[in-house]
């Protein structure tokens, strides 16, 4: 159901001044001196908030002090991973060898639990991956409820501009799996008005620690999708696609395309316009469900997600599934990734229990259960895999092909 | 299927369109690990806290490292200044390495700690003492 559409065909001020292409910002340039009205509410509405400037196409953090302190947690995490993860993998094996068991045999969540969960450094590892969760969303959510004024009009302005479109649907139906408080970020995916906020910096002072401001990660992965046989890609879909980050690497890829992120998340999806937008990349972002596009058959050539998946229930899966072979053409290509899901130790399976229980990714087990060779292969794939049934997980994905 | 129940409205509230619905709350908030390892709940606040001191001094050294590189720089300082600064890719990484450096004071004693025998298990080697305990 669709409730409202705001058509963008505006040029990005920050785009004229900002992009180093010389043609594109003379085109820019030439537009806006051709519809001074158009340029007047350019002038006014294009360029983010960004009180304290551009890093690359990051808008800086609005205060020093809060970027500080996302550097912190960014570093943290890094330390965590480097170290403390690994005195706990040495001290999971450690636990195991004295009883006697086998670190490395096929064991159930519940094993590896009894084996090392009463162990002090297991605990304070856990403890940390908490707390850095608890803390950081903490400050941003507190941060942009304290501004909510100034960045709601910020998201107010920008969802009526350009370029790309913003398709909002604040009645839709929301499935009770998508409504989940999600790896413990406050109000999930759709709860809270700066729900993409909150992903944009988790993630940054999170898993992409510090390295993915400029979208390097995801321009990665739009350079290794797939492309079809024919080469002819003229429409292409981010599903689940949050804070649109894959989406706009695809158009950057292929700029020629129409892309289109969807998302269930409405506040996610208001802010992948926001950032695409102000950075002058053309694509239409839209409130909508991965198992139920809208879109026409065999509309896309190419279909992407990026840890989507593991978010989703085991029935929304398999929708998922079949809905992408339905709005394929034929020939066309599913591209997911996602997290690894097959760690092969004690610890590993641990850390899979831990983000399952205690960091609220409340679908992972279904995750696990989902046989998605399989399955794509019933909705009409022709899949190859790197890495078997599990290959799903980023850089040894599915080559998927619609039949 | 979730229990209705559970639903809660968004946080912020505003007569604002804001496009958040209501959502199903996490279980738990604030999980405490160290309590199965037989250590008192509190412990776990405690590591909360220290991180969160962490971020306060590390927010307060990067404050002062700006205004040190500004008034090297311009032999003045100002509020605004050191809001809007960017540091060029030299300093980024020197702040960066500050950082590390001061993450890995904090927590480097952890670092050790899975392959250091606890105290409680460890086995005396030499037979003679072993005897004599």
């Amino acid at each position: 159901m669709t409730d409202t559409k705001f058509p963008m065909m505006m040029m990005n001020r920050r785009n004229v001044f900002h992009l180093t292409s010389a043609a594109v910002t003379a085109a820019a340039t030439s537009a806006l001196v051709a519809n001074p009205a158009a340029a007047k509410e350019v002038e006014g509405v294009v360029k983010r908030l960004a009180p304290r400037g551009y890093d690359g196409i990051y808008a800086r953090q609005p205060d020093l002090d809060f970027e500080s302190k996302g550097d912190f947690y960014s570093g943290v995490y890094m330390w965590r991973g480097q170290y403390l993860e690994r005195a706990a993998e040495e001290r999971a094996i450690a636990l195991c060898n004295a009883a006697h068991i086998d670190p490395n045999k096929p064991m159930s969540w519940g094993d590896a639990v009894a084996i090392i969960e009463k162990d002090p450094l297991i605990a304070m590892t856990c403890r940390m991956r908490s707390s850095h969760q608890k803390l950081k969303y903490q400050m941003v959510q507190l941060y942009y409820h304290q501004h909510a004024d100034q960045f709601l009009t910020e998201m107010e302005k920008a969802d009526k501009l350009g370029p790309g479109s913003l398709e909002m649907s604040p009645k839709m139906f929301i499935p009770d799996y998508t409504a989940h408080e999600i790896h413990s970020m406050p109000g999930g995916y759709v709860g809270d008005a700066f729900a993409g906020h909150m992903y944009d910096c988790g993630t940054n002072w999170g898993a992409y620690v510090d390295r993915n401001y400029q979208d390097g990660a995801h321009l990665g992965m739009a350079a290794n999708t797939a492309v079809t046989a024919d080469r002819k890609v003229k429409r292409i879909l981010d599903i689940g696609t949050g804070i649109g980050q894959l989406a706009t690497s695809m158009k950057r890829r292929f700029p020629e395309a129409e892309v289109w992120g969807i998302d269930i998340g409405g506040p996610m999806v208001r802010y992948a316009h926001l950032k695409a937008a102000d950075n002058g990349i053309d694509v239409q972002f839209a409130q909508r469900l991965a198992e139920d596009t809208k879109f026409p058959n065999n509309y896309f050539d190419i279909v992407t997600s990026n840890l989507v998946f593991h978010e989703v229930n085991y029935q929304g899966s398999l929708d998922i599934i079949k809905e992408t072979a339905r709005i394929l053409r034929p020939g066309g290509v599913f591209a997911p990734t996602d997290d690894n899901t097959a760690p092969p130790d004690v610890k590993g399976k641990y850390t899979l229990w831990y983000n399952y229980r205690w960091n609220h990714e409340d679908w992972y087990a279904d995750w696990h259960s989902v046989d998605f060779m399989k399955e794509m292969q019933k909705a009409g794939f022709k899949v190859t895999a790197k890495a078997g049934n599990r290959g799903i997980a980023a850089g040894a994905g599915y080559t998927a092909i619609k039949i | 299927m979730a229990d209705k129940k559970k639903y809660i409205e968004p946080a912020l509230k505003t007569k604002r369109e804001t496009y958040a619905a209501p959502y199903i709350a996490a279980d738990y908030d604030d999980p405490v690990f160290t309590s199965a390892a037989g250590m008192a709940p509190t412990v776990d606040a405690m590591y909360t806290s220290m991180m969160a001191l962490g971020a306060n001094v590390w927010m307060l050294q990067r404050r002062l490292r700006i205004m040190e590189i500004l008034m090297e720089k311009n032999g003045k300082v100002t509020r605004e200044m050191i809001e809007q600064y960017q540091p060029t890719a030299a300093e980024k990484e020197e702040l960066q390495k500050a950082r590390n450096a001061f993450v890995a004071e904090m927590y480097d004693p952890f670092k050790s700690m899975g392959s250091v025998p606890y105290a409680t298990s460890i086995d005396v080697p030499d037979p003679a003492v072993k005897k004599a305990l």
